[in-house]
């Protein structure tokens, strides 16, 4: 790396580039310095690099900006260059919906205006641009106001600018940017407040209208922003380089910045259904989503002091720093740690970092990155950070009955995989209490289930060892136990014994799937009956592929057929599934790969699998352990991942189909040019000039045109898959929403009677104690020893019908593209006016749908 | 995916020698290629914890188990076929942290003998982690214990995304005993590629 880069990307850094200290002043004029040597050389190199600089790594900005400034001084034409790129890139952001981009690029522009690249005007007419957009779209009558998601978007963004700007423009242009303040105050007058209860990672149970008092992301932000204006537009978190400079950037001159252009909102629906509004403003919100979701887990004691400005720039900061570093992961913890702050803000980095981990519906990338974004934290700041993380754990783990399940689910997942990566050190005896609450205890189940995964993540006896502070927790282990075989010893049936050693030692002789159905067809079934059939069959190859996760591929490869034929159709595949189940008892890892693989090689539907989990004797675990959700959440989740597949191919095999067609006309053209040119010389077709290249031609032509018909051929192929993939979508959710819908009726109805929507304050009475059920359990909580003991008093029957409905929930918020579709349907036959209440709630808020609209 | 600091089509120095094709061929296998490989690990590492750690990354097709020539047992380095080419990549840039502890197995071989010569191997791992393009440019023992596994691309085997969750192919497996119990009856060389 050439000086001049390797001092553009490591300004303000402390690092060797500037002897490892951090002076703003000594910074920027060494890299001016050093780029100005070298703007005549490499001119656009420069100019691509600082401007990947500056957006990649936003919050040097300013600095960037003051360069910038600077070598307007020295050669305007450079600096001119650099606004049209802005421009343009601007532009297509607003073009293609790259919210990030939009949200840096008008960062990046601010901080120009303040070094005096651009007028402060030509700002304000950015602003008002989107402003009037934002307007329009939440305008009842010329706009659409599904869309709102877009109009707070551009509002956000404008906000978003004024701490790096603010005083500059109030200073320059008070009547232009009082005239945009005026419009965001009056667009906030209009727009709807949003109030995402699908989406918050605490469900509020307790109180009653919370949602409708708090600010929603845009009234947060616009307040934080009043709260800056009243403190004369001072704030700690954003360096201000450029008034070192301010005698020098005042003489530079100051560049045109082209207009931008909205792309006009989708029209508004012909017929405004509910249905239809839901799913329009659904379509927005995926493509204007909100940036964060703040936890709130830290009390006020504990969080840094910060203005409140000073919070949101420092999550903006956090949450660029954790998009455009992702995958680069030593870069990515060292910015986390050096923001150009004078504060601390581990409190914040934790809560930020865990606000995008549980994400909903989903975070920008995957949970497994946050998980080592806070390991490598923990071991960036050692003295620090791993007290906040462990204190933002007991935190989660106080509300945990609160908790979204996705979110339990996610935080499980996450939790286990940090412990293993720090020795499985945690002061288990904090949560020693758990053992004297119900099995059915959020707080239990979270504590089991964590060392579900540790176990799987290690071994039993490490896992064990690791918990010696609080020996009694061992209860909560998984069974220590391998695979549970049938016919491991001739104790039971001997003649299923029998023909199980039979079988075995066929495998071992390597005789063919082939061999074995003819076995069984001929000499077991029509003696013995299917059940046993199956269930030898099953147990002996479960018990040579349990060895381990390849041994089970190899015998699903070689004997699937086998399996397949004796279980062709549901019911029996429910019988195969129970077998695996029985079979892997004491191992919910093992279940769910067996499980997993069998849909792999299709010998499981999921439409049997759906059943299976919805079969009696397991609806009375759901509330206790995580196995069967797994399993069901694997069959969904590897349904959706064929159909996603299809899209992928598709998409992919249409623009082939148009290359193809090209190809195949262009050849077409040259050979009938070809052809052409002969007739006109003789009058008649003669091939005798040069019969080489017209046979080529020709060939040519047929070949790509074979080529296209080809291509076409599998693209219609494909679509027909696609087709059949939606059909079994929608009866593989209308079979589950049915199901939850059977399961949960008759409960809810006798658990929380004909409660109507009446009450929408929400749950608290649906969700209040039922003083019978927990009066034994008051008892209980008074033997907690934590200091943190949140009483638990909720009945079996009430925890039963609220992690069913957070599953409900989270299932429906999580396909909530793919149910859209099929939604009408799903209203008619299974979420009807007569459902209960609370399931429709569940569903809907799932789904993003408001009763109201 | 920040391009600032490094390079997504870059690929590793490291040169399979055993590798039929051309540069060309060895270097677009490498970038469509959905295995990924996985050193430093312990002898003890069962497939059954790199299921649970890689697939909080992606699906996983297969895993191969690298195995001691002699003592047919794991000899510390494994690769995972997955579904999908971004999957692999995310695995190979982010890592996935690594597996906290390993069980001595009941095995009586002699483990000690693998190449890595890891003197019997031990237990209780730490937590570090590697980086499969060396972003984390820690100190490496030989024998330290506090490393985590070491995941690349760098395999050259190049595994042609299928479209389809089945796949019937009928192969060799190597850790599929069909003779008996015995592990001395697996033929390792059957597994080599």
């Amino acid at each position: 790396m050439s000086s001049w880069r390797s001092l553009i990307l490591r300004i303000g850094e402390k690092s060797s580039e500037y002897g490892g200290v951090i002076d703003f002043k000594d910074h920027i004029d060494a890299c001016f310095g050093a780029v100005r040597r070298e703007l005549d050389h490499s001119e656009d190199e420069i100019l691509t690099f600082l401007l990947q600089c500056s957006e990649q790594l936003p919050h040097k900005i300013p600095l960037y900006g003051t360069l910038i400034g600077l070598l307007n001084l020295e050669n305007e034409d450079f600096v001119k260059k650099i606004v049209e790129s802005t421009q343009k890139s601007l532009q297509d952001a607003l073009d293609s919906g790259d919210c990030n981009k939009v949200r840096v690029s008008m960062r990046f522009l601010t901080v120009l205006m303040c070094s005096k690249v651009i007028q402060p005007s030509s700002l304000v007419v950015i602003f008002e641009t989107l402003l009037s957009s934002a307007a329009t779209i939440v305008d009842d009558e010329k706009g659409n106001t599904s869309w709102q998601a877009r109009a707070d978007f551009f509002i956000t963004c404008i906000l978003s600018c004024l701490p790096w700007g603010g005083s500059e423009l109030v200073e320059q242009i008070p009547e232009e940017i009082e005239r945009v303040m005026v419009g965001i105050e009056a667009y906030l007058s209009i727009r709807r407040h949003v109030s995402d209860v699908g989406l918050s990672v605490f469900e509020d149970i307790n109180k009653i209208n919370k949602l409708h008092v708090e600010q929603d992301f845009v009234e947060d932000l616009w307040s934080r922003i009043q709260d800056l204006s009243k403190n004369s537009w001072k704030l700690e978190s954003v360096p201000r380089p450029h008034l070192l400079y301010e005698a020098q950037l005042v003489a530079g001159k100051s560049h045109d910045f082209g207009p931008i252009i909205c792309q006009e909102q989708p029209d508004t629906p012909v017929e405004l259904s509910r249905l239809n509004f839901g799913s329009q403003k659904y379509e927005a919100e995926l493509k204007y989503p909100q940036r964060i979701r703040r936890l709130n887990i830290f009390s006020a004691s504990k969080t840094e002091d910060l203005q409140p400005i000073d919070r949101f720039v420092v999550e903006e900061y956090l949450l660029d720093v954790l998009f455009y570093l992702n995958g680069c992961r030593k870069e990515c913890a060292a910015c986390m740690v050096g923001l150009p702050v004078p504060f601390r803000y581990e409190y914040l980095m934790a809560e930020t970092i865990f606000s995008q981990l549980l994400l909903l519906p989903q975070p920008p990338f995957k949970p497994i990155y946050y998980t080592l974004v806070i390991i490598d934290l923990c071991k960036s700041l050692p003295g620090a950070f791993p007290a906040v993380v462990a204190g933002a754990v007991r935190a989660l783990f106080d509300r945990i009955s609160e908790l979204d399940m996705e979110c339990r689910t996610r935080l499980i997942l996450w939790f286990s995989h940090h412990l293993s990566n720090f020795q499985f050190i945690w002061p288990w005896e904090e949560w020693a209490y758990v053992l004297e609450l119900p099995k059915w205890a959020p707080q239990r189940v979270f504590v089991q289930e964590v060392l579900d995964r540790e176990v799987r993540l290690s071994y039993w006896d490490k896992v064990k060892q690791s918990i010696e502070s609080t020996p009694a927790l061992e209860e909560l282990l998984p069974p220590k136990g391998g695979p549970d075989f049938r016919y491991s010893s001739d104790d039971g049936d001997k003649t299923e014994y029998t023909l199980s050693r039979e079988l075995n030692s066929m495998v071992k002789g390597r005789k063919t799937a082939r061999d074995v159905i003819i076995w069984l067809e001929e000499s077991v079934t029509p003696i013995n009956g299917l059940d046993v059939s199956l269930r030898v069959v099953v147990q002996t190859l479960l018990d040579i592929g349990s060895k381990s996760f390849t041994h089970l591929i190899t015998v699903l490869e070689r004997y699937g057929q086998v399996i397949a034929k004796i279980c062709p159709n549901e019911e029996t595949q429910i019988m195969l599934i129970s077998e695996v189940s029985s079979f892997w008892k004491n191992s919910a890892q093992s279940t769910a790969i067996t499980i997993d693989r069998m849909m792999g090689y299709r010998l499981i539907s999921n439409l049997a699998i759906v059943k299976w989990v919805f079969s009696p004797s397991n609806i009375d675990l759901f509330h206790t352990t995580d196995r069967l959700w797994e399993i069901l959440i694997n069959a969904l989740n590897k349904t959706y991942n064929r159909i996603s597949d299809l899209r992928k191919e598709i998409s992919h095999l249409k623009k082939s189909v148009v290359k193809a067609e090209q190809i195949a006309a262009t050849a077409k053209a040259e050979l009938d040019n070809a052809e052409k040119k002969l007739m006109l010389v003789d009058g008649e077709p003669v091939v005798g000039e040069n019969p080489a290249r017209m046979k080529r031609l020709k060939s040519n032509a047929e070949k790509t045109k074979e080529n296209e018909v080809s291509t076409r051929e599998s693209l219609e192929s494909k679509e027909a898959l696609f087709a059949r993939a939606l059909e079994e979508n929608e009866a593989l959710f209308l079979s589950l929403y049915k199901n939850f819908f059977a399961v949960l009726m008759e409960r809810l109805h006798e658990t929380f009677g004909e409660k109507t929507l009446d009450h929408v304050g929400g749950d608290s009475e649906a969700m209040a104690v039922d003083e019978e059920d927990t009066s034994a359990m008051d008892t209980d909580k008074e033997n907690g020893n934590s200091k943190s003991n949140v009483g638990y008093t909720i009945g079996e029957k009430e925890q039963w019908c609220l992690s069913t409905l957070g599953y409900v929930k989270a299932f429906s918020r999580q396909y909530a593209s793919e149910i859209w579709p099929h939604m009408v349907k799903l209203e008619e036959e299974v979420v009807t006016e007569s459902v209960h209440p609370l399931f429709r709630k569940a569903v809907y808020s799932g789904l993003r749908l408001h009763g109201d609209q | 995916m920040a391009l600032l600091f490094k390079d997504p089509n870059k690929i590793s120095a490291y040169r399979d020698r055993r590798f039929p094709g051309t540069q060309e061929e060895y270097e677009n296998a490498l970038q469509t290629t959905t295995t990924v490989y996985i050193g430093n690990m312990s002898f003890y590492t069962t497939e059954e914890q790199l299921y649970e750690l890689f697939s909080r990354a992606g699906e996983i097709k297969k895993i191969v188990m690298g195995l001691d020539k002699n003592t047919k047992t794991p000899c510390g380095y494994g690769k995972l076929v997955q579904k999908e080419l971004e999957e692999q990549r995310q695995v190979v840039d982010y890592g996935v942290g690594s597996l906290g502890s390993f069980q001595p197995s009941h095995m009586s071989h002699n483990y000690g003998t693998g190449r890595h010569g890891g003197g019997g191997g031990g237990h209780g791992y730490g937590g570090s982690h590697r980086h499969g393009r060396g972003d984390y440019h820690r100190k490496r023992y030989r024998e330290d214990d506090r490393r985590g596994p070491d995941i690349s691309n760098r395999n050259s085997e190049n595994e042609p995304r299928r479209n389809s969750d089945h796949d019937s192919r009928q192969e060799k497996n190597p850790r599929f005993r069909e003779h008996g119990d015995s592990d001395d009856e697996e033929d390792d060389r059957k597994r080599q590629k």
